[in-house]
């Protein structure tokens, strides 16, 4: 999600949003239930899905009806998943490919966006990994693990500059032609728990861990600022290091 | 207080991870034409800028030179024009048929060739006036301009300021530098032999300056073409208005494809840094590249250009303040002698006498300023412009 997202309800301005999905799946269960297997392919036909004009002022805009736009849009994709649900490891892997692509090329609906030709959705990123484990050694110690790849979501960057009217001014490349890099995380945690008599008023565990355990600087927004007449991009990265965490959670009966 | 450091090192946390964020991308290395400019339809000058876009580190503009531009008539008629200075293409007085459409030409060195699209000679009312107000922020000006027949609708303006100033300090005096032996030797002497003769080519000069952002304004939502909007302003104590303003303001009347055009670039151009930014856009004008693909960048419209003149005396603006522009403007006393001149005031310029010999006239002691408060010409140029009072 975008810091900039807004929601918005259809109104006699904004159409519904339209779609029509087809979607296909094998589902295999093996060694007696204990890890479920599937494989799906979906294929999905949308209108009237919303994006930006450009210049469209993002942020308190009352009337964002006027700077929206309803595209065309198709999304398309394949996910795996094994799952195993118990024994001393279970997790599961999934990967999902998926895209979604927009095009908006009617002239009289307003401005054509990259020549009317189908360009990547804010949120497309075809490639996605999530790994989740957790090992169990005894009733009162277990880890657990999650981590995440995924590719960078789509920007639009600046690509160079030029002078117009008596400034230099940036020039930006096509709606969504690039990405920010790709996004990788791993958390972990150890969990240890409490002793487990029936009989007592709080049932306490303490989770003690690191989230983002890589260190890895994830972008969260890219941002370009005019410094002494040059133009600087850079990364903003929240998360941006290891961070150890110690969790007391207690649950009353 | 807790809470405060608590809230320091959140925010450390955060600024440890901003990053200088280097683009994968690389822009030809020619770059994209830039086409800057309209086609003045009328007895003034029809100026067009040329230069190619230059990629995100550099900062020297990259002006396109030696192209062959012309103004085409859907009647077959040429108009060519003549590159006066870097990629800057001038022609004069094309009084051109209202009735019919015209288009510009560009062929560059490299053997490309570009078009726009035709389009029709649009109406242009004049500028009823430029006015002022003293308001909190400075002098704010207006531009007041109206269409009897509603048609215009989209408006753009650009303006260059002048105004004369003066130095802070008039300068009587001048160093004198003989070659010796012990090697150069410094005095200093009036510059004017009756003694009372100041050097008024450093005292008075004049500045012009050219607007920097995109103006434009539109009636298309009122029910008559009436306009009045703010166009720039003076902050208060500015040495613009020092002596004598004057701004030209020029008008153009657009189509509603350029007016749209630029409100995008000014959208993406101007104001841009934080994440609630505008949806950045790529720039698609009415030129094309007829040898390739390549992507121009520019709009191009024609109308018989509007313009308009005032002048501003300081001394007539209501509650006006200002005083002399003097950034660290202060003299000090120096010996005539080489020894101090070259310790104390090589690098600043002597301004007058401080003690005289009565009997021979010669000069005993005198007072320097930095060269900025004393010659104007480092701060504009002291030819006076012909259109000055």
């Amino acid at each position: 999600m975008a810091p900039t997202d807004v929601w918005k309800l259809s109104d006699p301005n904004i159409k519904p949003q339209i779609g029509d999905q087809l979607s296909f799946g094998v589902y295999k269960n093996l060694k007696s239930n204990t890890i479920e297997t599937s494989l799906e392919v979906y294929y999905k036909n949308i209108e009237n899905y919303l994006d930006y004009k450009s210049g469209a002022k993002l942020v308190m805009n009352k009337n964002i009806e006027t700077d929206v736009i309803g595209t065309k849009g198709k999304a398309y994709g394949v996910e795996l998943l094994v799952k195993k649900l118990s024994g001393k490891l279970n997790g599961w892997i999934s990967y999902t490919w998926s895209r979604i692509l927009l095009r908006m090329n009617d002239p009289t609906a307003g401005e054509i966006i990259n020549k009317g030709n189908f360009y990547p959705g804010n949120y497309d990123k075809p490639n996605d990994v999530t790994v989740i484990a957790n090992y169990r050694f005894s009733h009162r110690f277990s880890i657990s693990m999650n981590s995440n790849y995924s590719t960078g979501r789509p920007i639009t960057l600046p690509i160079g500059l030029f002078s117009y009217a008596g400034s230099m001014r940036t020039l930006y490349a096509e709606r969504n032609a690039y990405r920010i890099p790709d996004y990788f995380r791993t958390d972990f945690s150890m969990n240890i728990e409490g002793n487990h008599k029936v009989n007592q008023l709080f049932h306490n565990s303490w989770s003690i861990g690191v989230y983002n355990l890589t260190g890895r600087k994830n972008p969260y927004s890219i941002y370009y600022v005019s410094e002494n007449g040059m133009v600087n991009g850079y990364k903003l990265s929240i998360f941006g290091n290891a961070i150890p965490y110690i969790n007391l959670n207690i649950k009353f009966k | 207080m807790k809470k405060i450091i608590i809230y320091s090192l959140f925010i450390l946390g955060l600024w440890a991870c901003k990053e200088k964020y280097i683009s994968p991308v690389v822009s030809p290395n020619t770059g994209y034409l830039v086409v800057e400019g309209i086609i003045n339809s009328g007895a003034g000058e029809t100026n067009i800028i040329l230069s190619r876009t230059i990629a995100l580190s550099s900062n020297a503009i990259n002006y396109e030179r030696g192209a062959k531009v012309n103004v085409e008539g859907d009647d077959n008629s040429l108009y060519p024009l003549k590159e006066i200075s870097n990629g800057h293409y001038s022609v004069s007085k094309l009084n051109l048929n209202a009735n019919k459409k015209y288009r510009i030409n560009i062929a560059t060195m490299d053997g490309k060739k570009y078009l726009s699209n035709f389009a029709a000679v649009k109406n242009n009312p004049a500028i009823d006036s430029i006015n002022y107000k003293t308001e909190s922020q400075g002098l704010q000006f207006y531009v007041d301009t109206h269409d009897p027949t509603n048609n215009t609708k989209y408006y753009q303006w650009d303006y260059t300021e002048t105004w004369e100033f003066h130095s802070p300090f008039q300068t009587y005096l001048k160093y004198k530098i003989a070659n010796s032996s012990k090697g150069q030797q410094f005095s200093v002497v009036f510059s004017d032999s009756t003694r009372f003769g100041f050097d008024m080519g450093q005292y008075i000069c004049w500045k012009t300056e050219n607007s920097s952002s995109i103006l434009t304004g539109s009636t298309a939502t009122l029910s008559s073409d009436i306009i009045h909007l703010p166009i720039l302003s003076i902050s208060p104590a500015s040495w613009k208005l020092s002596v004598l303003y004057s701004v030209n303001v020029r008008q153009y009347s657009l189509s509603k494809g350029r007016y749209e055009f630029l409100q995008r670039m000014k959208k993406n151009t101007e104001g841009t840094g934080s994440i609630f930014d505008a949806q950045p856009s790529e720039l698609s004008g009415n030129i094309y590249c007829t040898t390739n693909n390549d992507p121009v960048i520019g709009y191009i419209d024609i109308c018989p250009v509007q313009e308009k003149r005032i002048f501003v005396d300081p001394y007539k603006v209501p509650n006006w303040a200002y005083w002399l522009y003097k950034p660290n403007c202060t003299e000090i006393d120096v010996t005539n002698n080489s020894d101090s001149i070259q310790l104390k005031s090589v690098n600043l310029l002597p301004t007058n006498y401080k003690d005289i010999n009565a009997m021979t006239g010669a000069i005993i002691s005198f007072y320097a300023a930095p060269p900025e408060c004393v010659d104007c010409r480092l701060r504009g140029s002291n030819i006076k412009p012909s259109f000055w009072k």
